[in-house]
């Protein structure tokens, strides 16, 4: 279960858990330099620990919207060879700029994921892997708006809060209804549900369609 | 339109161009610009560019949130956030120190007699100085916010004017930090204003449990809270309206409107007058 040198699996306190290789960032449990990826923290994380293929190799070109303070980042920059982060709230591209003073592959851009020009003059062509968890209305949209950044063999990983679209109607028909508006962009590979960690949350991992 | 990258007027060893460039820059569809700014000659490897841009695109984002957190609109939601931290610490403090002064002499007292009264009746109480001590501190808490609501009242009307005349400078400032600046509350429609800080409430409402709030932070003002109550769905809805447009004339415009406020006046002087029938 341990494909890649940059992350493996590592016993810890009789369980068995996903760790990357890099310097600490959040407070996280270490050992021997490998970094516990919190699954509580990181609906990636989740999804890797659970031995899911979501595309995220050595070398990768990533592409990340809603950065966050960069925890799942950090680890994300630990395998890639780059990450261009993009977050559009001020406060945490504060903790998000200390993790890219420490990380020399993560490029943070404080812009808004909704609007690809203002970034697309940095964020180069041929990503190999986008990573989307922005809780904002209008998640399916910004995936479409992204697309172009794909290469043809790129993967779009994407997390998808209901209560962030709207926080009365039930989860179950905003999901497919966020399916049936990303399936005129990409093909949909898989889908997971986050519930033990993340409530009322969906991953989905697609292709790009071109 | 050509399409160029953040690095296209780059010098030798600069960070700062780059970061101009990052943060204004704009472009319809990326491109692969390591290998453009290597064949352009910007760079001489692929480690040179992600090293400068990584300077470069950290130095862009510290100014670009700069611009943001450095706003009036930012200050102004501390200040607001700190006339309530120190309103709620004293309330707090205050109603724990009468607490314990009354259980000891067993009445109930307000707060500047039940300290003097408990020097007088009771010489035996050996906490008296420590009493004496914390309702020196909540007094000075007091005086501090005190402060801040002078603080308020100086800076809100050259941030909003029209808000401020209208609204008085603590619910203004209110408004604008839980819109999350001028610019957010100058564009939601005057039935959100009429609801912010009613979030629960609204919510409930929304889910089918309740039904829907008349007023949030708004309610503090007397033209709600001093309207009998069967009137102040009416008052609230008028209110919010004027306070929508006052957001939006300081937002884009920033000259006082005199006819905007005694249109408001008038109109919630009409509303009252529906219940002396």
């Amino acid at each position: 279960m341990a494909p890649y040198s940059n992350y493996k699996y590592i016993n810890f306190q009789g369980s068995i858990h996903l760790a990357t290789n890099g310097p600490p960032v959040y407070g996280e449990t270490t050992k021997d330099g490998w970094r516990f990826w919190d699954y509580h923290r990181s609906k990636l994380g989740y999804i890797i620990g659970q031995g899911i293929e979501v595309g995220l190799k050595p070398g990768s070109k990533v592409l990340y919207l809603g950065a966050a303070n960069g925890t799942t980042v950090s680890h994300v920059a630990d395998i890639a060879s780059i990450v261009y982060a993009v977050e559009i709230s001020p406060q945490p591209m504060r903790d998000l700029i200390n993790v890219a003073s420490s990380r020399k592959n993560i490029i943070p851009l404080l812009k808004d994921a909704r609007i690809s020009k203002t970034y697309s003059h940095v964020v180069e062509s041929n990503i190999d892997l986008i990573v989307q968890d922005v809780a904002a209305r209008g998640q399916v949209k910004i995936a479409l708006e992204n697309k172009k950044f794909l290469s043809a063999s790129g993967k779009l990983f994407l997390t998808i809060k209901s209560r962030s679209e709207n926080a009365t109607t039930n989860p179950k028909i905003i999901f497919k209804n966020a399916i049936d508006e990303l399936s005129t962009g990409y093909n949909i590979l898989e889908t997971h549900k986050l519930s033990s960690h993340h409530r009322d949350h969906l991953a989905i991992i697609a292709e790009p369609l071109f | 339109m050509v399409n160029k990258g953040w690095f296209n007027e780059l010098e030798v060893e600069d960070i700062v161009t780059g970061s101009i460039a990052i943060q204004e820059g704009s472009c319809n569809s990326p491109q692969p610009w390591p290998g453009m700014a290597i064949d352009s000659g910007h760079f001489i490897t692929i480690d040179d560019y992600y090293s400068n841009l990584n300077l470069s695109s950290i130095k862009a984002a510290q100014n670009a949130a700069f611009d943001v957190t450095r706003s009036p609109d930012k200050q102004l939601s501390h200040i607001v956030r700190i006339v309530d931290d120190l309103h709620r610490i004293e309330n707090e403090l205050s109603s724990r120190l009468s607490d314990w002064i009354g259980d000891y002499t067993g009445v109930t007292q307000d707060m500047p007699e039940a300290i003097n009264n408990i020097s007088k009746d009771h010489p035996e109480n050996t906490f008296y100085p420590y009493l004496i001590s914390l309702h020196d501190q909540l007094l000075s808490i007091s005086k501090e916010r005190e402060k801040f609501i002078q603080l308020l009242e100086l800076e809100m009307p050259s941030v909003a004017p029209n808000l401020t005349q209208m609204a008085g400078p603590i619910l203004a400032a209110r408004l604008i930090s839980l819109a999350g600046g001028l610019e957010k509350l100058a564009k939601k429609p005057s039935g959100t204003v009429q609801v912010i800080g009613a979030e629960n409430a609204l919510f409930a409402h929304l889910r089918g449990h309740a039904t829907s709030p008349k007023h949030g932070v708004i309610y503090t003002h007397e033209y709600i809270s001093k309207t009998e109550k069967s009137l102040r769905g009416a008052a609230s809805r008028t209110f919010s309206g004027k306070l929508a447009i006052a957001a939006r004339i300081d937002y884009y415009s920033g000259r006082i409107y005199p006819t905007l406020h005694s249109e408001l006046s008038e109109k919630i002087d009409r509303i009252r007058a529906r219940g002396r029938k």
